[in-house]
C-alpha cells in the first residue's frame, strides 16, 4: 500500500471469511436476476457455446463492466466521501437495467451488510457500496477487488448455465479460465483512477436495451 | 524525434450565440489556427455553424478546442464540413479534441458532426462535455468508422479514447466512454463488443421530454442497434454497423426522429 493510502477504520480477523460471504452467491443482492444483456445475446444466436460464452464473458470483463466497476470500487474504497463516486457510476449506465442492476444489488448489499457488520447503510451503486464497506471494515482492497470480480464472473456464469445452455463443467471451467484474467484486473484498478474508465462492449449494451423489450426473460437484464 | 513532440496543428473556436428577434445570433465569436466555422444562410431561427478543420485531418500532437456558450432560448446546430480523419500518431502522441457547450434555460444544441474515421495507428482523445440547464435539449451525435473498409483497410492498432458527458443543472447525467487499444479488429470480433462491426455510433438525446420518443426510436432500431430512457430525461441509443454506408441508413432516420427535422446540408452533398 502506498503512503497516501486510507487507514481503515478497524480490521477485521476473519477478512477473508467475511468477503466470501459478501460475495458468494448466496449473499442476498439478488445477482442471479441479472444477466448483463447474456440473454439476449443467446437468444440472438451471439452466444451459443462454452467457446463463444468465454470469448463474451472475457470481454466482460476486461473491456466492460468488470473493469469498470473494479476502478469505482477501489475508488470509493479510497475516498473520503463516495458520492462522486457514486454519481459516477450511475452515469456509466449504459441502459434502463443496467442502472436499475447496479442501483438495486447496491442497495441490497447495503441492507443485508449494515445490520450486521454496523457499515453506513446509504443508497449507493453496487461497487461503490461494496468498496464502502470494504474500508469501513478494514477488509484489504486487492482480495476484495479479484473476489469482487470473480463473484461477477461466478454469476454471468450460472446465468450462462442456464441461458445457453452450458453444462455445469463447461460453466465452471469458462469460469476457472477466468481467475488469473480477474486477479491482473484486480492489480490494475489497485492503480487507476475514475479517469482510466472506459469500455467497447458495444454489443453487449445494445442487447441490455434489447432486453428491455425481450418477449421471453427469465432475468431483469 | 524532437520535432515530433511538438504538436503538428492546432485549433480553436469559441462561440457565444443570443437571441434576437426571435433568432438565434452570434454574440460572439473567437477561431484560431486550423479551425474555422462557418455560417451557411437558411437555417431558420436557429444558428448553423460548421466546423471545418483546415489541416485536413488529426494525427498525433494536434490539439483542438471547441467552445460555445448558448443563451436562454437558443438553437444552436454544429456539425462539420466533411467527415473528420484521424490517422497514424507518431508513437506516444495523441490527438485531442476538446468540446465544451454550455446551455442556458430553454436552449437547445444539435450536435451533429459527420462521421469520425480512424486509421490504423490513430491515437486520438476526444471529449464532449455539455453542461445543460435542467429544461434545455441536447441531441448528440457521434458516429465512428474504423478504417476504410472499402479500400481493405484494417486498423490493427489503435487507442482511441472517446468521452460524452453531460451535467444538468451541475449535476453528473451521463458519462459515456469508449476506449479502444490495441488492434481493433480482432476486438470488434467480439460478440460483447462488435460482433464483426466495423461502425459505430452514440446517440444522447437529454431532454425534459425524452420519454416520448422511446417507443419511435425503438421502432427504428436495427437488430444491431439499441435505445434505452435510462433515466427519466436522457434518452440513450447505439448503433453498431458493418460499415460508414449501413450505419448512415440507420442513423439518420433516428437522427430524424430526435431533432424534429432534416440534417445539416453538409449531410447531405
Amino acid at each position: 500500500m502506498g503512503t497516501g493510502a486510507p487507514i481503515p477504520m478497524r480490521t477485521d480477523p476473519n477478512a477473508l471469511l467475511t468477503l466470501s460471504q459478501w460475495l458468494s452467491p448466496a449473499y442476498p443482492v439478488g445477482a442471479f436476476s441479472y444477466s448483463h444483456g447474456l440473454e439476449w445475446a443467446v437468444a440472438q444466436g451471439d452466444v451459443h457455446d462454452r467457446a463463444s460464452f468465454s470469448r463474451w464473458l472475457r470481454d466482460i470483463l476486461e473491456y466492460g463492466a468488470g473493469r469498470s466497476d473494479a476502478i469505482l470500487l477501489a475508488d470509493a474504497y479510497r475516498a473520503d466521501d463516495a458520492a462522486e463516486t457514486d454519481a459516477l457510476a450511475r452515469a456509466l449506465a449504459p441502459s434502463r437495467e443496467r442502472l436499475a442492476e447496479t442501483v438495486n444489488q447496491g442497495a441490497a448489499f447495503a441492507r443485508a451488510t449494515a445490520p450486521i457488520w454496523e457499515t453506513p447503510f446509504e443508497d449507493l451503486c453496487y461497487p461503490v457500496a461494496v468498496g464502502v464497506a470494504a474500508k469501513f471494515c478494514g477488509l484489504p482492497l486487492r482480495d476484495t477487488l479479484a473476489l469482487f470480480l470473480y463473484a461477477f464472473a461466478g454469476n454471468l456464469s450460472s446465468a450462462a448455465m442456464r441461458l445457453v445452455p452450458l453444462g455445469q463443467s463447461d460453466g465452471q471451467a469458462v469460469l476457472a479460465e477466468c481467475a488469473p484474467l480477474c486477479l491482473s484486473l484486480a492489480e490494475a484498478a489497485m492503480e487507476a483512477s475514475p479517469d482510466d474508465i472506459g469500455s467497447c462492449v458495444l454489443a453487449a449494451d445494445i442487447g441490455a436495451m434489447k432486453h428491455e423489450t425481450q418477449a421471453t426473460r427469465l432475468f431483469q437484464s | 524525434m524532437t520535432e515530433a513532440a511538438q504538436p503538428r496543428a492546432q485549433g480553436a473556436v469559441r462561440l457565444g450565440i443570443k437571441k434576437r428577434d426571435g433568432s438565434s445570433v452570434l454574440a460572439s465569436l473567437h477561431q484560431r489556427g486550423s479551425l474555422k466555422l462557418l455560417f451557411p444562410r437558411g437555417s431558420g431561427d436557429a444558428l448553423t455553424g460548421v466546423l471545418l478543420n483546415t489541416a485536413g485531418g488529426v494525427t498525433g500532437g494536434d490539439r483542438f478546442s471547441i467552445a460555445a456558450e448558448a443563451d436562454a432560448g437558443c438553437h444552436l446546430v454544429l456539425t462539420t464540413q466533411a467527415a473528420e480523419r484521424a490517422y497514424r500518431a507518431q508513437p506516444g502522441e495523441t490527438g485531442r479534441i476538446d468540446t465544451r457547450i454550455v446551455l442556458g434555460t430553454g436552449s437547445r444544441l444539435d450536435w451533429l458532426p459527420q462521421e469520425t474515421l480512424l486509421y490504423d495507428g490513430a491515437a486520438l482523445s476526444r471529449r464532449l462535455r455539455v453542461e445543460m440547464a435542467s429544461d434545455a435539449r441536447a441531441l448528440l451525435v457521434e458516429p465512428v468508422i474504423l478504417g476504410r473498409a472499402a479500400m481493405g483497410e484494417t486498423v490493427r492498432d489503435l487507442a482511441f479514447h472517446d468521452r460524452i458527458e453531460i451535467t444538468c443543472d451541475g449535476k453528473l447525467l451521463m458519462s459515456d466512454r469508449t476506449r479502444i487499444l490495441g488492434d481493433a479488429v480482432e476486438r470488434m470480433e467480439g460478440p460483447a463488443i462488435g460482433a464483426g462491426c466495423g461502425a459505430w455510433a452514440s446517440v444522447v438525446l437529454a431532454a425534459p421530454d425524452a420519454e416520448r420518443l422511446l417507443a419511435p426510436a425503438r421502432a427504428l432500431m436495427p437488430v444491431t442497434g439499441g435505445v434505452s430512457l435510462v433515466r427519466d430525461g436522457l434518452l440513450f441509443a447505439r448503433l453498431l454497423a458493418q460499415d460508414g454506408f449501413t450505419l448512415r441508413e440507420t442513423m439518420l432516420p433516428l437522427i430524424r426522429l430526435l431533432n424534429g427535422g432534416d440534417l445539416p446540408r453538409t449531410w447531405m452533398i
